[in-house]
């Protein structure tokens, strides 16, 4: 299982990377929407953590291109935005699980 | 004797300007005796004329001026100096029921054959302190909101920010932890001093976490006052309000459609964004040739909308990057937080902000579209609602 982290500020996805990797898995990381692309080398089994303030393409752009994927891999949304922002981005991901930043041990217990 | 004589020309042409003159117009003699008090007068001070004919002029003002009067014109007399003939002044007038009100007082001196003798012409003010004081207190209502929502705003966006390197904190506090309990359960010896470290360095973590967790909640919390709302209104409202001051005219093209779908809107909120914008786009387009601001509201199926275009130079692209971040704006103008407080209102309210950057020639365009449907069934399930309340207590009342 791999986990894909599709954040663009930096401290945040080296802290992300470096816990992924004290569990033991393995991680790809993307600064923003694009650099992830179409998602085509995600396997079913893997994760996909999303920021959703994004430069450029917004994270629910690369979510719905999940979505899309013929087996979607689980996929966890992190974001700072305030929580009236977040249910309005996600109105039309009802089933994604969310988690708002500062991220408790929540992420761990998600990841193993 | 004098009241069987025809009236001169000139008799006759000063009784028809008293007559029909707006102003009302008052005439005394150095005694301060009304010699002539016109139709206009009579409306104003709801005295007839043949009331105050004859009378003292104090009679007309409140008490504090009523006893200095005659002092007045006496010290005028004896030194000359002149404190109101031929400057005017805004003066407190008193009617006959007691009540005071505000006026437009200008004073001419004229030498008659009878001795000297003064006009007064005199202009209500209450219509206008009226409308001045309102417009004040919509304005001062605007500018609270608007502090409280920059408020608001500089509280979530810094929040924001600091969330961020907080976030890769306590995660790399969590990867460390999960370090030290690898290497303890290989029974490395592990520097307890630095175990503690961690354990301490963790929770001040978790309190500053906690801290914003409290200013997102506080800021958060404020939820729109809505009620129903035409558009048309809450937007001519505002534009007027963006407007006072201009020394530069400005433009003004308004399209739209008399009669627009009712929206269930806070209207303070949506005139914060419609000012935001407007003052946006007067800034914009000030070098123009004839600086323009176009304000259109219209309707589709399920929304009400209104746009803001200028005839600027447009919005560069690079601009365009950062123009809602309110900690990452390089224009430095104050755009950015604007721009971030009427998207916030916008969101709050469903609806969307959209931004045509113009350019080549065009000038920006800002389009708000605020949903209708949805709201409507809010507002009528509330008074459906609302409704066997009040019938069950209808029995009570009988």
């Amino acid at each position: 299982m791999t986990v894909h982290i599709v954040e663009d500020d930096d401290g945040v996805r080296d802290a992300l990377s470096e816990l992924c990797k004290s569990v033991g898995r393995k991680v790809r990381l993307y600064p923003d929407g694009e650099a992830f692309g179409a998602g085509t080398d995600v396997s079913p089994t893997d994760v996909v953590l999303v920021d959703l303030g994004l430069p450029g393409e917004h994270g629910t752009e690369v979510i719905r291109r999940i979505n899309a994927l013929p087996i979607p891999p689980r996929v966890i949304v992190i974001s700072g935005l305030p929580l009236a922002d977040i249910h309005f981005a996600m109105r039309d991901f009802a089933n994604v699980a969310v988690m708002r930043k500062p991220l408790t041990s929540e992420l761990l217990s998600l990841l193993m | 004797m004098q009241a069987v004589r025809r009236p001169t020309l000139s008799e006759a042409r000063l009784e028809s300007v008293l007559e029909t003159a707006p102003d009302g117009i008052i005439v005394m003699d150095e005694g301060s005796r009304l010699l002539i008090f016109n139709k206009a007068c009579e409306q104003l001070f709801g005295y007839e004329a043949g009331e105050v004919l004859g009378e003292n002029v104090a009679m007309l003002m409140p008490q504090e001026h009523h006893d200095n009067h005659d002092l007045y014109v006496q010290r005028y007399r004896a030194t000359g100096e002149r404190k109101i003939i031929g400057i005017g002044r805004e003066v407190e007038g008193r009617r006959k029921d007691g009540s005071i009100f505000p006026l437009d007082l200008s004073v001419g001196e004229a030498l008659t054959p009878n001795g000297r003798q003064f006009i007064g012409v005199i202009r209500d003010l209450s219509a206008r302190r009226e409308t001045e004081r309102r417009l004040a207190a919509v304005q001062a209502d605007l500018i609270r909101m608007t502090r409280v929502s920059a408020l608001d705003e500089m509280g979530s966006a810094l929040a924001h920010e600091l969330n961020q390197p907080l976030t890769a904190i306590m995660l790399y506090l969590q990867a460390l932890e999960r370090e030290v309990q690898r290497l303890q359960s290989a029974e490395t010896q592990l520097e307890p001093r630095a175990v503690e470290l961690l354990g301490k360095a963790t929770r001040e973590a978790q309190r500053a976490g906690s801290i914003i967790s409290r200013v997102r909640q506080l800021v958060e919390k404020r939820a729109p006052e809505r009620k129903r709302s035409d558009l048309n209104t809450v937007v001519d409202e505002a534009l007027e309000l963006a407007m006072l001051g201009r020394r530069r005219s400005i433009i003004l093209e308004r399209h739209g459609p008399e009669v627009l779908p009712v929206v269930f809107v806070d209207p303070v909120q949506v005139q914060q964004v419609v000012l935001n914008l407007a003052r946006n786009a007067v800034e914009a387009c000030q070098d123009a040739d004839r600086p323009t601001l176009t304000i259109k509201t219209w309707f589709e199926s399920d929304s009400v909308c209104f746009s803001v275009g200028d005839n600027g130079p447009g919005i560069a692209a690079e601009q365009m990057r950062t123009l809602f971040s309110a900690f990452r704006s390089e224009n430095g103008n104050g755009m950015g937080i604007g721009l971030t407080i009427s998207r916030a209102i916008v969101q709050n309210h469903k609806g969307e902000l959209l931004v045509d950057p113009g350019g080549n020639g065009h000038g920006a365009r800002f389009t708000v579209r605020l949903p209708i449907a949805a709201e409507e069934r809010v507002a009528n399930r509330d008074s459906a609602a609302a409704m066997p309340m009040a019938a069950a207590a209808e029995p009570d009342k009988t």
